[in-house]
């Protein structure tokens, strides 16, 4: 939602630009690479990697307990 | 059909008796007799499809629909400046916004907010209407459509940060203040409710009358 609202917050600072002077300021060009950086951060994420390991820790406890959790194959 | 991995007589999870998990994906085998239950991973509820997915998704959009005509009608903005108030709805800022220089500005507010939201109404009846019917042509269209008005449900949102942040901004008493009107809450609840319609909207249900064709035929 980041990049939406920066969206809205660029249209609105134009639309006040009619009304008064617009300087921007410092954040708003880092709030700008901060999009980029957070959609690159999740594009490069890989939540299967990480329900792997959590995958891995399970079976133990399954080994553990065998009746406790349901069977499941991946 | 012939170019992705999945055709029509792909083994299906439902098929073969397993749940999916929409949280982390894992597919695991019901309680016998069960047709839901909790994830063994993460803990979430997984069922066989998403539970009431079509009567849901339709009260939805009938909701979006009935809220999209105040949000047009309504002014969406309060001005306020020495001169006396003014009040604009959407297309009159859009139509505000219009000028030489701010014309693409002009454009992205009419798309976000006056064509996506009717393109998601259009689309998600579209899919809900198909699917009612079990209709099994345009597969891969439909889920394309699908996941289009899943992905650009939140861009509507744009008008509801302008009119705030102006407002939010625009706060000169006595001189001048802008301030939310009517409108603004019915869009957003038009954005909301056309998302959570999405939301609650099960695309396996696409594939489901082939996959039972398929399956008659062997």
């Amino acid at each position: 939602m980041l990049e939406v609202m920066m969206l809205g917050v660029l249209v609105a600072l134009i639309k006040i630009a009619d009304y008064a002077k617009v300087i921007p300021g410092l954040a708003l060009f880092v709030l700008g690479a901060l999009i980029f950086v957070l959609a690159a951060m999740q594009a490069s994420f890989d939540p299967r990697e990480v329900w792997a390991r959590i995958e891995w820790d399970e079976r133990r406890a399954r080994r553990a307990e065998p009746s406790a959790l349901p069977v499941h194959s991946t | 059909m012939t170019d992705g991995a999945l055709t029509a007589g792909a083994v299906t999870a439902m098929r073969a008796g397993m749940l999916r998990c929409e949280g982390c994906g894992l597919l695991s085998y019901p309680e016998p007799g069960e047709h839901e239950g909790r994830c063994p991973r993460c803990g979430g509820a997984v069922e066989l499809r998403k539970r009431d997915s079509l009567q849901r998704t339709w009260a939805l959009l009938i909701a979006a629909a009935a809220c999209y005509v105040p949000a047009n009608v309504l002014p969406v903005l309060t001005t306020t400046t020495a001169a006396g108030s003014e009040s604009d709805t959407i297309l009159e800022g859009v139509v505000l916004l219009w000028s030489p220089t701010g014309w693409p500005l002009s454009l992205i507010v009419l798309f976000a907010s006056v064509m996506i939201p009717c393109a998601k109404i259009a689309g998600l009846g579209y899919l809900l209407v198909t699917v009612g019917r079990g209709s099994i042509q345009n597969n891969d269209q439909r889920t394309r459509l699908y996941r289009i008005v899943e992905l650009v449900g939140r861009w509507s949102m744009v008008d509801v940060f302008v009119d705030t942040f102006t407002a939010a901004l625009v706060q000169l008493q006595p001189l001048m203040a802008v301030s939310p009107a009517p409108g603004l809450f019915f869009f957003a609840a038009v954005v909301v409710l056309t998302m959570l319609a999405a939301e609650s909207f099960d695309p396996r249900l696409i594939w489901d009358p082939a996959s039972a064709v398929e399956a008659a035929h062997g």
